[in-house]
Order: C-alpha cells, then sequence, then structure tokens
C-alpha cells in the first residue's frame, strides 16, 4: 500500500512467496518496468513482481537504494560537499563488492535487472559474465557457469576444428 | 519462483545471450561463447569488420580506433601470410644467412614450427618473396604457397608430412598470380586469365601430389603470357610478379594503368576481380577506375560477368589474403574491400568509396573462421 513518509511518496512491492517491501518511489522507479506501471497509475496498491522471490528482490532494492539520485532540497546540499568524481568512484567500489555473489544469485540478478529494466544492474551483471568468459578457458566457463555442455562429442570436434584458432 | 537449476546459464533469454556477446572485445571469445552450449551458439553476434595486419607485425582495425598494437615483431621478423586466422611469419638468421617460416596464432599465441620449409626455402636469396600463403583446412591440412621464384612458384605442404613442388620453371605454374581453395581442388588463375585446377592426393605417408592439372578456362587475354615469356628471355629476370601488369594509359601521358587481378572462393564459386588502377607517372599512390567480377562457370569452361552483386556478402582482397564473409553490422552488403589503399567498390550501384586509410600492398586481413 503506498503511503507517505517525511514527504515522500512509498511503494509496496511484493514477491511471490509473500514479502513486502516499502521502498521509496524514487527508488523503485530505478526500475523501467516499475516506472512505467506507476506512470499508467497500475500502481494504486501494493505491486506484485512475478518471478523475483524475496531474496533477490531485496538485493535488487539495496541496488536501486544505492543508486538512486540524490536530488531534491536534501540530496543538492548533499552533492555540493562530495565531488561527483568521487562518487562515481565510491559507486563503483560499492558496484564490485554488490556483486561479488555466487553464480546462482548472480544468475537470477541478471534476469531480474532484464525484467525490470533496471541499467545499471544489467550492465554491471551482464560485465561479470563477460568478464567470467573473457579470462577462462571454454571448460573453466562451463565450470563457473554450470552451462551443460549439450554437444554431441561429434559436434563438439567439428566446432573445436573450425575454430582451432581460439581454443589453441 | 527463479531457481538456478544446473543447466540454468544455458537458459539465459536471448536478448540477455545478446547484450553478453556485444559486450565480448575480442573475436576468439566470440568462438568460445559459441562453443558453451546450443543456446549460445544460436545467438546472433555483431559483425565486425575483418583486422588488418602489417609485415611488421602491427595489428590495425580498417576503420575505427587507430593503430592497435598486438604484437610488434623485431627487425628480422615479418608476416608474409594470413590464412584461417593464423599468420605465416620469416624469422630471418642474419649471422647465418638462414630463413625459418612459422605459423603464429596472433590471438592465443600458438606458434607452429614447419620444418619441411626452411629445409626447402631456408637459404634462399635477399629477392626470394612468399606471395601468399593459404591453409586448406587448418593445421593439419593441406597448405598451398606461392612465391615469386621460377624454381618453387608453386609449394604444396602437409605439416609433419612432406612438401610437393612442381619442375622448376615449369609452366603453368610460373605464371600463376592468384591461387585459392575450393572444396578439395586447387586454382589458379593466370594473367592470361587461364583459370587451371590442380587435383591433390596424398600418398600412404600423407605426403601430398598433384596428380591432375587441367586448364579448365582459358581466358580472353591472350598476348601477355608470350610478352612476358618474351621479356624475361630479354631480361634474364626470373622472379615472378605479384599478379600486377602496368601499361601506359593511350589516352593521357604520364598516366599508368595498373591492372590487378584477385581469385577468391565465394559460396562454393570461384570469382576473378579484375581491378584497374590508375597511376600518375612515377607515383605509388593511384586510384581504382574499374572493377569486374567474373564468376567461374567450370562446365561451359568460362567467365561469367557478375553484374548482380553478392548476395549479401562482401569480399575483402589483398595479395596475400581474400576471402568471401557475410555482410551486416560494420561491414557493407556487396562491396569489395581494397586492403592497399582502403578503397571500398559498391557492386550494386558502382561506387567506389575513396581511400580512406591505405596500408599498402603488403598489408593483409586476419579472417577468423567461424566467425564469419
Amino acid at each position: 500500500m503506498a503511503t507517505r513518509e517525511a514527504g515522500k511518496k512509498m511503494i509496496m512491492l511484493k514477491s511471490p512467496d509473500g514479502m513486502e517491501f516499502e521502498v521509496e518511489e524514487a527508488v523503485a522507479m530505478e526500475s523501467q518496468t516499475i516506472r512505467k506501471m506507476i506512470e499508467d497509475d497500475c500502481a494504486d496498491t501494493a505491486i506484485l513482481i512475478p518471478n523475483i522471490n524475496s531474496k533477490i528482490l531485496s538485493r535488487v532494492i539495496e541496488y536501486c537504494n544505492k543508486h538512486v539520485p540524490t536530488t531534491g532540497a536534501t540530496g543538492a546540499a548533499a552533492s555540493d560537499t562530495v565531488a561527483p568524481a568521487a562518487l562515481a568512484e565510491d559507486l563503483k567500489i560499492w558496484d564490485a563488492e554488490f556483486i561479488k555473489v555466487n553464480r546462482a544469485t548472480r544468475f537470477d540478478l541478471i534476469q531480474a535487472a532484464s525484467y525490470l529494466n533496471i541499467k545499471g544492474l544489467l550492465d554491471l551483471t551482464s560485465q561479470t559474465t563477460i568478464d567470467t568468459i573473457s579470462d577462462n578457458s571454454l571448460e573453466e566457463i562451463r565450470s563457473f557457469l554450470s552451462t551443460k555442455n549439450d554437444y554431441l562429442p561429434e559436434e563438439e570436434q567439428t566446432i573445436r576444428r573450425e575454430n582451432q584458432w581460439a581454443f589453441q | 519462483m527463479m531457481m538456478a537449476s544446473v543447466s540454468a546459464w544455458s537458459d539465459l533469454p536471448r536478448e540477455l545471450l545478446r547484450i553478453i556477446i556485444a559486450g565480448l572485445p575480442d573475436p576468439i571469445d566470440h568462438a568460445r561463447f559459441r562453443a558453451v552450449c546450443r543456446s549460445w551458439l544460436s545467438v546472433p553476434y555483431p559483425i565486425k569488420l575483418p583486422i588488418v595486419v602489417h609485415p611488421t607485425g602491427f595489428l590495425l582495425r580498417p576503420f575505427g580506433s587507430g593503430p592497435h598494437d598486438i604484437f610488434p615483431l623485431p627487425e628480422n621478423e615479418r608476416v608474409i601470410g594470413s590464412t584461417d586466422g593464423f599468420l605465416a611469419r620469416h624469422l630471418t638468421d642474419v649471422d647465418r644467412n638462414r630463413h625459418t617460416y612459422t605459423l603464429l596464432n596472433p590471438f592465443s599465441r600458438t606458434l607452429v614450427e614447419l620444418p619441411e620449409l626452411d629445409t626447402l626455402i631456408g637459404d634462399v636469396s635477399e629477392s626470394f618473396r612468399i606471395h601468399k600463403v593459404l591453409m586448406q583446412s587448418g593445421l593439419d591440412g593441406l597448405v598451398a604457397i606461392r612465391t615469386n621464384n621460377q624454381n618453387h612458384p608453386i609449394i604444396l605442404l602437409k605439416r609433419g608430412k612432406g612438401v610437393w613442388l612442381p619442375k622448376p620453371r615449369h609452366q603453368p605454374f610460373t605464371r600463376i598470380i592468384d591461387v585459392a581453395f575450393l572444396r578439395d581442388t586447387l586454382y589458379a588463375i593466370t594473367q592470361a586469365e587461364n583459370l587451371i585446377s590442380f587435383r591433390v592426393t596424398f600418398d600412404s605417408k600423407g605426403i601430398p601430389t598433384v596428380t591432375s592439372i587441367k586448364r579448365v578456362i582459358t581466358g580472353p587475354i591472350g598476348n601477355v603470357e608470350k610478352d612476358k615469356d618474351a621479356l624475361r628471355k630479354r631480361t634474364g629476370d626470373y622472379i615472378i610478379n605479384d599478379g600486377m601488369h602496368f601499361a601506359d594509359d593511350v589516352e593521357r601521358p604520364h598516366v599508368v594503368v595498373v591492372t590487378i587481378w584477385y581469385l577468391v572462393e565465394s559460396q562454393g564459386k570461384l570469382l576473378m576481380v579484375r581491378r584497374e588502377m590508375q597511376r600518375p607517372c612515377g607515383h605509388e599512390e593511384g586510384f581504382t577506375r574499374k572493377v569486374e567480377v567474373f564468376e567461374a562457370d567450370i562446365s561451359a569452361s568460362t567467365w561469367v560477368a557478375v553484374s548482380s552483386g553478392l548476395h549479401g556478402r562482401a569480399l575483402f582482397l589483398s595479395k596475400r589474403s581474400s576471402k568471401s564473409c557475410f555482410a551486416g553490422g560494420e561491414i557493407e552488403e556487396d562491396a569489395i574491400y581494397f586492403i592497399d589503399n582502403g578503397e571500398v567498390f559498391n557492386m550494386r550501384s558502382k561506387i567506389i568509396s575513396p581511400a580512406d586509410k591505405s596500408f599498402g600492398f603488403s598489408a593483409m586481413w586476419v579472417f577468423l573462421p567461424g566467425s564469419f
């Protein structure tokens, strides 16, 4: 249920496993999907976020809380004292800590970021996956990401032969 | 509820897979990405222009971020060929006057020696040049080498097995100006625009041998080779040129017309590109004024002019490495890219885009198999 607290509009987000999260509207609107719901007036009461369990949703909210722009009267005062570059650097460090999660959580986060359309979180989660692919051998990629090798042995041989240059 | 099962990453939605593959900078990562599993293989990836490599070893992006210095080579090393993602390297031991040859994968840094070549052309003269190195099917397949030397104009090599050589100074080998593989057969063109096929078989030890040589197309230009032979007899010059023909412009004095031929395989067909350049007398730089593309109709023994286009493909041409690639992304459809001066000829509009960057005639494209 939408409530007001210290002049800020609040939004209630519900996960399919029954948990409710009260967040500032500005934080929730970091998600373009939720923003559209709010703007289309579909968010009178609580918004049910399908497919995203409470554990992942709480982490997504944590990310949005950190990344919501600090605008308005108090925000402007804060940004006068902290240089934007230092703020960005601080966010980068925070992001790096935030994404230190196991691969199952990362997989859920990347999907949640995609569904909720949160660009920053999508960039962060996909970049981590990109780095995994860049830095590791084929076997390591499969193992780190727990992807199932569904090629037949002959197919795999063909792929390796055709891409001999990439695997040597 | 979202649960990460064992194979969850294989089932990542395609739009997410597209984001990930778009973020992979190196073509080698694309290849590994696609090899992970079936659903990852099916993700379309961004099509990029091939890399350009200069004999001194600098890898460059043709139209973009400028020099891309991956592996500068020492003074006594040169890149002399580019085939299937491998670069052919020539190393000179100045003190002993010995030459050695290797194949290098610049991405994985895999280095393969070619002792057969070292034995054969390890003590050649200063003027000896390799024009083209062509792998038929990877490192373990046949390698065809075209040189400027009348004694070894063509060398066929199977790594670890042996080489085949034509008899020294024998025709039609000395007249070959470009070579290309089409399926199991090696094809070559001469300056007279003859197309010759070489059927290559392997003996019980795996050593290659040419079992049949056929002139499958007789070109319309008859006199060029006789002229050249006469010139050779007169001058005693036994060096084979690199398939460039120089003539004076009959209408304009002080203008030289340079004709260059390329042979390239495209979608199971052999294409010959005849390119006419115009150069002010005494200048190295010139511009293309005419490009003609012909398809080999082997059953009718004739070249058929291609005017329609390349069916969604593009040709990347250089005297050292040529290839037909899927167009899209950065690659213009029906376009012919010339490496030496960076001109791009559009086969449909007939427009030649002026040179953007020039890399010279000894530069070559680096093609990555599987990425086209």
